[in-house]
């Protein structure tokens, strides 16, 4: 077997056997698990995603509002005594109490509640209700002004030189879900490898196993291995968010249809690998000079603040500009690249030589920060018990 | 066998070998000696081919090489058959290989009933003994121990020293890699004796040895006894219960004649050790 691929094996192996590993990775399925107990088996499942029909007592002092005030989804109307109003509400006869005044104009209706959660949609409902006692006084038929009265829905359509693709809504959930999900991973996954790596150095193995493989196979298999079972742990967590999600929307009928065009989603997964791939590295070279445990947590700093930073640019700058010279220019650096230009595509229509040349500048940087830092790593490696300096790294390196 | 002519490596402006030079035959216990930083251990990352020397050559006929670190790290969550498994497996062995010879091993250093513990729950000196297991799980031809006395207890110390001479009588070869002239005295065939990265001494220990010897005996004897009457050179000394002196003549005939005279305890011909054999050479070079 691969010597690599033996040491991918051990690090999945260990880490999944990790009290931590455990904790995150079962706590989403016990969550999965019992939201489906919830909603199979407990009768108030589903009302917790239907919502209860309230009751309103009603006392329409016009006598003119009633005729025109239905039941809706929302509400029932029960005629009551207005006197009882307070009572009725504090027991419970009743959500709310609704008084309309003798001149509905006169914007003086009071609603009696123990919440006033629902008094947007009341309002709506009483509005309408007047609206079409107003038609009748002036005598203009209701029914007509109904069908009249139509909302008008716009569908929204991002558009290119290829013409019109996907919805411009659901790419940008789209984009944001990614950004927020590769910083996750990242984060999660690169400060593991970072401990992952410097593992043998710190509790003194890496002199015995390094005679049985070289530090860039143990490294490489360390990758595997870590980046294995963060992905087991991410997609347990999506298991969880997708079930979620579609409970929610199964119980209030209504359904997603996201279609990502093919070339972005290239690039998402593209930015994804190779920005994994980046930060990771950096990370590992920041690491490389330490020589005990608290040094490792804060050479993990150095590493993580370079990934703040675009994290925070797309959503304080590029979200609502995504085409402006800082997007523009901070999409093209390497080392933002892989947070910021999925976000700019799934909101905004990037030229193709900007895509291009991202994700070839993205690649080049990875690619030669993977091998740097895989040099690094083994020249450190082997550098235990004098202080390090990344300096004095770089010196053996230039001198190799 | 395994030659190493003229190795040179230095890390930054420090020289940690200068020249080095030696040979190790199959078969014999060979010992690298020398104090701390004096470069045993870079010298031994060459062969191992970890690092690379700045200049010199290099030949190793030994087909499979085992090794104990002077830094005796584990993976301290493992179980120590789950870590033998994988060490044997990253250097290639089969299965049913690994699972013998981890058996075998386990039964020899009395670690069987621990296979199942974890590595951070056992001693040091057990873990010690894990090590030994680890470096010889493949059968090597070529055995190397980088300090393997360090932290030990004396009963530790024996135990250790026994297995090597059990291993080399197996034709096992080991480079035996210390700064304890005591053990490697009591192991060793040969020896390179090696000062800040130069070496003073490659060849025979006994053949050393010998060329130090200066003629002196210990002796301690029933009651009185009149020098004068005795071959000796110059002056007698007291030390402890007997004396120590120089004589001209050769040790039996000196030792019939000093039995003619009085009851002897004790009579032993003086020879330097080799932590004063290595301090006169430091001294003279």
């Amino acid at each position: 077997m691969n010597k690599s691929i033996i040491v991918a094996k051990r690090e999945f192996i260990r880490l999944i056997r990790s009290k931590w590993f455990r904790v995150f990775f079962l706590l989403p399925l016990i969550i999965v698990a019992l939201i489906y107990i919830f909603l199979t088996f407990t009768p108030g499942g589903i009302s917790l995603f239907k919502e209860k029909k309230k009751t309103i007592g009603l006392v329409d002092r016009s006598t003119e509002i009633i005729h025109f005030l239905k039941d809706t989804e929302n509400f029932k109307f029960v005629i009551a005594d207005s006197t009882q109003a307070f009572d009725s509400v504090m027991v419970g006869s009743f959500d709310g109490f609704l008084i309309i005044p003798e001149n509905p104009d006169s914007n003086s209706s009071i609603y009696y509640s123990r919440t006033a959660s629902d008094i947007s949609r009341l309002r709506n409902t009483l509005s309408s209700a007047a609206f079409k006692w107003r038609l009748k006084k002036r005598g203009l038929s209701v029914s007509l002004a109904e069908k009249l009265n139509r909302k008008v829905d716009i569908t929204t359509k991002k558009i290119s030189e290829k013409g019109s693709k996907g919805s411009g809504i659901e790419l940008f959930v789209f984009g944001m879900f990614m950004v927020v999900f590769l910083y996750m991973f990242i984060i999660m996954a690169s400060q593991i490898m970072a401990r992952s790596a410097v593992e043998e150095k710190l509790n003194g193995m890496i002199e015995l196993i390094i005679s049985d493989i070289s530090p860039t196979k143990l490294l490489f298999g360390k990758f595997l291995g870590v980046t294995a079972a963060v992905v087991l742990l991410l997609v347990a967590w999506l298991v969880v968010v997708m079930t979620f999600m579609g409970n929610a929307l199964f119980f209030i009928n209504r359904s997603i249809d996201i279609s990502i065009p093919k070339g972005i989603l290239f690039y998402f997964i593209g930015a994804f690998i190779f920005g994994y791939t980046l930060y990771t590295s950096i990370i590992l070279l920041s690491v490389s000079a330490v020589n005990s445990e608290q040094e490792v947590n804060n050479a993990m700093g150095v590493g993580v603040l370079i990934i703040l930073i675009p994290y925070f640019l797309s959503f304080l700058l590029i979200k609502d500009k995504p085409d402006s010279i800082v997007s523009v220019v901070s999409s093209l650096i390497p080392f933002f690249t892989p947070l910021i230009m999925p976000l700019r595509l799934s909101i905004s229509t990037v030229p193709l030589w900007q895509i291009i040349g991202s994700f070839v500048l993205l690649f080049g940087t990875a690619w030669a920060f993977l091998i740097l830092a895989g040099k690094v790593y083994r020249i450190s490696m082997l550098m235990v018990g004098e202080p390090l300096r990344l300096s004095r790294i770089f010196q053996l390196l230039r001198k190799k | 066998m395994l030659s190493i002519k003229n190795i040179y490596k230095s890390y930054g402006d420090v020289q940690a070998l200068n020249g080095v030079s030696f040979d190790i035959k199959k078969g014999c216990i060979f010992g690298l000696l020398g104090p701390n930083g004096a470069g045993k251990t870079t010298a031994i990352r060459i062969i191992l081919s970890i690092i690379y020397p700045d200049k010199g050559e290099i030949q190793n006929s030994f087909n499979k090489v085992g090794y104990m670190p002077e830094e005796r790290g584990l993976y301290p969550d493992m179980r120590l058959d789950e870590l033998i498994r994988f060490l044997g497996n990253l250097r290639g062995m089969k299965k049913r290989d690994i699972e013998e010879q981890m058996d075998f091993w386990l039964e020899r250093l009395e670690l069987k009933d621990r296979k199942k513990d974890k590595v951070k729950d056992l001693s040091k000196g057990l873990k010690q003994r894990l090590h030994l297991i680890i470096s010889v799980l493949h059968d090597p031809e070529l055995l190397i121990l980088d300090e393997p006395f360090t932290g030990l207890d004396p009963i530790a110390v024996m135990s250790l020293r026994d297995l090597v001479s059990e291993l080399k009588s197996r034709g096992k070869t080991i480079l035996l890699s210390t700064h304890w002239m005591d053990q490697a005295e009591q192991l060793c065939d040969s020896i390179c004796l090696i000062k800040e990265g130069k070496e003073i001494y490659v060849g025979d220990l006994k053949e050393l040895k010998e060329s130090y010897r200066k003629d002196e005996f210990y002796l301690e004897v029933e009651g009185e006894v009149d020098f004068d009457q005795l071959p000796i050179i110059g002056e007698v000394k007291k030390k402890g219960k007997g004396f120590v002196g120089k004589t001209e003549k050769e040790s039996s005939e000196f030792l019939r004649i000093l039995a003619g005279m009085t009851e002897v305890i004790e009579f032993k011909l003086i020879t330097p050790s080799l932590e004063e054999v290595f301090v006169q050479k430091v001294q003279s070079e």
